[in-house]
């Protein structure tokens, strides 16, 4: 097949127009007839013009957008994981999509394996391996969409929580699919029709993600001491909460809180994070007392092999 | 019936005499050394603006008048607001239906009850109004649509 490239000119001829894809469909004969009638010594005559015939190409073009909402949530190990794309014929004829994966993206901060392509056989939108088919060519009418997915598996390998994964469908048109938008197929097209490769060049691409998130438990230790021998009205008992998370990762807006206990008063100024105070007030700093309690915004928690994250929220209470 | 048949060769008889001609062309604009030029059409596309123009031919030896020139615009075509022209004088008018034609402001359409003016790319039919082509003179009328 022999592809000719549009020059400059005949692509600025087309810039506009492909904006408008879609539209009438390829092959479309549009015909033009003119009627004349007139008079010639009082008589009158009519006249017909010839037909003039020009024929619709087809426009090839294609969309392909990721559907989900949100990354993927994920864990280490886990199989059969869908991203949802949308593919949609933009075009303005019969079209044969070829469908690629791309899992090698450079910003990934993990891989996926055993990726696989599936078509939403029920059209239902949500994977279910046991109905969807898997495939790696869609043909779609104009201005038809689908619904295909992107499944692989996680890997076993720990990864800290909020670790993404980005990963593509590509679809690219069969009949044309260049990249270059403006270059043509002639014969190509439905019925024979010249062939042209759109804004999208015949080829869209999208990238969807999946978003690690191991179970991240936040570990809290409690102690108290006092001063004096006696427990009495008067007595300072001061409290000490140790914050630790018990597996790699990483959590956003950590808030730590705890009441007043029954019994006793705040002593005012006393609450610290690691030995540094903190106002009651809530203002810049991370911590204050509510009224009733003590509250610490740790904020986003990191902890990774060799870095264990670990801080000390310390207040102090007057036995009433 | 021989009354029938006589005025149907009549009617013949004078279209094959008529001496008139009308030639329909499609265009569409290409921009050739960054001017926008017109080159004849055969291959759309959703979004291309093609011009018709008709060419009028008088052959005879005679001055034809009242030329009115009736030129529906075309299937999936939409029509381009102020592009009807004529190479000399005439009276352009439009129609909503094919049957009825007026000037602009006198065609109206009804949209949730309400009664508004048209839009261009409603016309369906464009009519020129030529009082005379002299003997052996071309004319020409045009306008320009949009493919959908």
């Amino acid at each position: 097949m022999k592809n000719i490239v549009f020059s400059a000119f005949l692509w600025m001829l087309f810039g506009i127009t492909l904006l408008l894809a879609k539209g009438v469909s390829a092959g479309t004969e549009i015909i033009n007839t003119a009627t004349l009638e007139y008079q010639i010594n009082s008589v009158q005559y009519s006249a017909t013009s010839n037909a003039t015939l020009d024929k619709v190409d087809q426009i090839i073009d294609v969309s392909v957008v990721w559907n989900d909402t949100s990354p993927i949530i994920v864990a280490s190990g886990e199989i059969n994981r869908a991203l949802t794309f949308k593919i949609t014929n933009t075009g303005n004829g019969n079209d044969t999509f070829n469908l690629t994966y791309d899992i090698a993206n450079p910003s990934s901060d993990f891989i996926v394996t055993n990726p696989r392509i599936f078509i939403d056989t029920n059209n239902n939108g949500v994977f279910d391996i046991s109905v969807d088919h898997e495939a790696y060519s869609i043909t779609l009418a104009a201005d038809a969409s689908s619904t295909i997915f992107l499944v692989s598996d996680m890997p076993t390998s720990s990864y800290i929580s909020g670790s993404i994964s980005s990963n593509a469908i590509e679809a690219k048109s069969t009949i044309g699919g260049s990249g270059a938008p403006g270059t043509i197929y002639p014969g190509k097209g439905t019925n024979g029709v010249f062939a042209v490769d759109g804004m999208s060049g015949g080829v869209s691409k999208a990238w969807g993600e999946y978003k690690m998130s191991n179970n991240l438990g936040v570990k809290l230790t409690k102690s108290a001491t006092h001063s004096g021998t006696e427990v009495t009205t008067g007595t300072i008992v001061s409290y000490n909460i140790v914050v630790e998370l018990q597996a790699n990762g990483s959590a956003d807006n950590l808030i730590i809180t705890d009441a007043i206990p029954v019994g006793t008063t705040y002593v005012a100024g006393s609450l610290k994070l690691d030995s540094v105070s903190l106002t009651d007030a809530s203002d810049s700093d991370s911590g204050k007392f509510t009224g009733s309690g003590i509250e610490v915004n740790l904020g986003t928690v990191t902890q990774t092999t060799g870095n264990p994250y670990m801080k000390n929220i310390s207040f102090e209470v007057m036995i009433s | 019936m021989k009354k029938g048949f006589l005025s149907v060769l009549l009617i013949f008889t004078l279209s094959a005499y008529a001496n008139v001609e009308i030639k329909s062309e499609s265009f569409q604009e290409k921009i050739i050394n960054k001017q926008n030029t017109w080159v004849k059409a055969a291959r759309v596309i959703p979004g291309t603006k093609v011009r018709y123009i008709n060419t009028i031919s008088n052959n005879g030896a005679d001055t034809a008048e009242n030329l009115v020139i009736t030129n529906p615009v075309p299937n999936h075509m939409r029509y381009v607001e102020g592009s009807a022209k004529c190479s000399g004088a005439c009276i352009i008018t439009y129609s909503l239906n094919g049957k009825f034609f007026d000037m602009p402001a006198k065609l109206f359409m009804i949209e949730n009850g309400q009664k508004r003016v048209a839009k261009a790319t409603e016309y369906k039919a464009i009519r020129w109004v030529v009082q005379t082509l002299g003997a052996k003179q071309n004319s020409s009328v045009q306008f320009d649509a949009t493919l959908e």
